[in-house]
């Protein structure tokens, strides 16, 4: 597929290929420049293209409409080249050029902005621009010296310049520099005869030095940042690689699937690829041609290319955002099922309360997948998957009664209250008492086949007055916010034994009244805070041999500082 | 081999014109007619050779022509002689005669040496 051009050859319309179009109008220049107006050029040209306009009817016949570069080829094969015409010789060609004739062609020429390495004194970027404008290069000279000498910023201009204008080495572009026109005899001309040489001065020898190692250094940062971009982009495009194949469940990726399986349907894990695809995968690929295309320089058209991956990207958006829609309303209602279980007195004072081993879920804890902190979920590998949900709470309560009761509240929630039920209806939550022991599960499975759909354990231990328990270091994790008399935080309570009061929770073998609890210890600071105030002990930040002792009381702060030893 | 060429090319341009012109005089012609029989003598190779000389020629008085429209493509000139025409052309037969004596003659005497 070429473009083609509408052209007027002697009075007859024909259709042209852009290449052949450019053969044949080089062509006729080249006739034309050999040829003076006492010649009486017009009319030989005028005359050669009726003839070109009759052959090329008859080459193409009826059966085609465009004229193509084999054609015109023909075409001048017939006609001959303009030197083997008697009547003219190169020197009339080379007139033409220079009297008045030519300029009507000149002012449809683009000049362009070129250094002139032939003409130049440092980069060649004066009579570059001296060319461009028409203006004798000594007076740009003279003008950037002066800017030179008013400011640093002239040399900048000047390097800036130096750097962005291409240096003009073809022919055909020294011609376009000078605003020529281009066919091929200018072409000839120029590469036959070049322009005189100026002698590069030893300035512009070290210029130009300097000036191709900053590009080969600026060249080099460009890549280094664009191999690190394509480097970011392949690990992106990796890794959502990975992550479709895995929730389609290619080749031994079944941990995610297994995974994807206890949170969303088969058709929400189909969307939500759909959306990965669409929002990640695609743009990834789109940035690498990207990168690619900038690197490489390459030019095509990348314009529906770019609209495409725009509308597909909003298409994404449009299935990211009902999906997750379809994913929240599983989570819209919620159920709690509520059951009380009697917990046999202990035949001792004291109910100790541990967290009951499971050494599966221990032992593989090392390899769980992911697990939120004091939080939701787990899942631990192994030979058999076993998505383990954390949230198991623990509260204390005073008994009405004087018996011990636990009371377990199961919750989750679900598309519909039914659903919610059913959900909460399958957990299986495990604990066990041993005369005064009582063992509890910090964890429990939800069974595969059943969706993760934000299953609580809530647990309250009924104690009646008078009653103890001892509080196991294990159970530390499980604890909400239990209430007691001293507002001890839950995270000290482990360890020690609580006596039920009228009051509440007290502490039987700790006093958490004694300012001994309240003392902060780390290496390097102490803290300890009590009713008369606040002191801080530490070393001196800007000098280690120092300590410094912080007291805030009544009268005030005080600051001292001491040796360390 | 170049110097050769050159002649050659010498020779042909030398009576080109006469030729072209003893072509039209028999009447009116079309460059295309002129050209099939200028490439059958050899005579011309490339069409383009035709064009500027015909031009030189009209602008001397010595051609004229009419505009007749074409079915193949656009108007053709169709070229005749002038009468100054005819008169150049009865002087370049003569000259062409003498020319021709003058080969001959020189060239058979230098032969039967």
């Amino acid at each position: 597929m070429n473009k083609t051009v509408t052209v007027n050859i002697g009075g007859m319309v024909f259709h042209i290929e852009e290449l052949a179009y450019d053969k044949l109008k080089n062509y006729l220049q080249n006739i034309r420049c050999h040829f003076s107006v006492s010649d009486g050029r017009d009319e030989i040209i005028e005359d050669i293209e009726s003839r070109i306009a009759e052959i090329l009817l008859q080459i193409l016949g009826k059966s085609r409409q465009v004229v193509t570069s084999e054609d015109v080829d023909q075409v001048m094969s017939v006609m001959g080249k303009p030197e083997d015409f008697s009547g003219a010789d190169d020197a009339a060609c080379s007139t033409s050029q220079t009297n008045g004739d030519a300029t009507a062609n000149e002012a449809t020429i683009k000049r362009r902005l070129y250094r002139d390495p032939d003409e130049r004194v440092i980069a060649g970027v004066c009579s570059g621009l001296g060319h461009y404008f028409g203006i004798d290069a000594v007076w740009l000279r003279l003008l950037f010296i002066i800017i030179f000498f008013m400011g640093f910023s002239g040399l900048l201009i000047y390097i800036v310049l130096a750097i962005i204008l291409p240096k003009a080495i073809t022919p055909t572009q020294k011609l376009e520099m000078r605003g020529d026109p281009v066919n091929i005899s200018t072409i000839r001309k120029e590469t036959e005869s070049p322009a005189v040489k100026r002698e590069p001065s030893g300035i512009s020898n070290f210029f130009d030095l300097m000036l191709s190692g900053i590009k080969i250094i600026l060249k080099g940062i460009v890549y280094i940042i664009t191999a690190f971009f394509a480097f970011i982009a392949l690990i992106v495009l990796f890794s959502i690689g990975m992550g479709i194949m895995a929730m389609l469940g290619v080749g031994g990726l079944t941990i995610p699937v297994f995974i994807s399986d206890q949170f969303l349907s088969r058709d929400q894990q189909m969307w939500t690829t759909v959306a990965f695809i669409l929002l990640f995968a695609i743009p990834a690929v789109w940035l690498i041609i990207r990168l690619v295309k900038w690197m490489f320089n390459i030019k095509y058209n990348t314009h529906r290319l770019n609209v495409a991956v725009g509308i597909l990207f909003i298409l994404g958006l449009a299935v990211a955002f009902f999906n997750v829609y379809d994913i929240a309303r599983d989570f819209a209602k919620d159920a709690k099922i509520r059951n009380t279980v009697e917990v046999l007195n202990p035949s001792a004072q004291t109910l100790s309360l541990r967290i009951m081993d499971d050494p599966k879920y221990d032992e593989e804890s090392q390899s769980r997948i992911f697990s939120t902190r004091g939080g939701n979920f787990s899942v631990t590998t192994g030979s058999d998957f076993v998505f383990n949900q954390d949230n198991v709470d623990f509260k204390i309560e005073k008994a009405p009664t004087d018996q011990f009761e636990l009371i377990q509240i199961f919750s989750a929630e679900g598309r519909t209250e039914k659903e919610a039920m059913d959900n909460a209806k399958s957990i299986k939550y495990n604990f066990e008492q041993k005369d005064s022991t009582l063992m509890l599960s910090d964890h429990f499975p939800i069974p595969k086949g059943v969706k993760f759909r934000n299953q609580k354990v809530l647990l309250i231990l009924k104690v009646p007055v008078g009653k103890s328990i001892y509080i196991d270091e294990s159970m530390v994790d499980i604890l909400d916010d239990i209430d007691n008399v001293t507002n001890t935080w839950d995270g000290d309570m482990g360890g020690h034994t609580w006596k039920m009061t009228d009051a509440g929770l007290m502490c039987t073998d700790f006093d958490f009244t004694t300012n001994k609890s309240n003392t902060v210890d780390s290496d390097d600071v102490d803290i300890n805070i009590d009713q008369h105030g606040i002191r801080i002990k530490g070393k001196d930040a800007n000098d280690n041999d120092k300590n410094v002792n912080i007291k805030i009381d009544k009268s005030g702060m005080h600051v001292k500082t001491e040796d360390a030893k | 081999m170049g110097n050769l060429e050159n002649t050659q090319s010498q020779m042909r341009k030398g009576v080109l014109e006469f030729c072209i012109l003893s072509i039209i005089s028999k009447g009116e012609v079309y460059p295309s007619d002129i050209i099939d029989e200028m490439k059958e003598a050899k005579l011309i190779v490339v069409e383009g050779t035709l064009y500027p000389l015909l031009t030189r020629l009209k602008n001397a008085g010595l051609l004229s022509y009419n505009w007749v429209e074409s079915n193949a493509g656009p108007p053709r000139k169709y070229y005749k002689l002038t009468p100054l025409g005819q008169e150049h052309l009865k002087e370049l037969k003569k000259t062409w005669d003498e020319l021709v004596d003058a080969v001959n003659q020189t060239y058979h005497n230098s032969t039967e040496k």
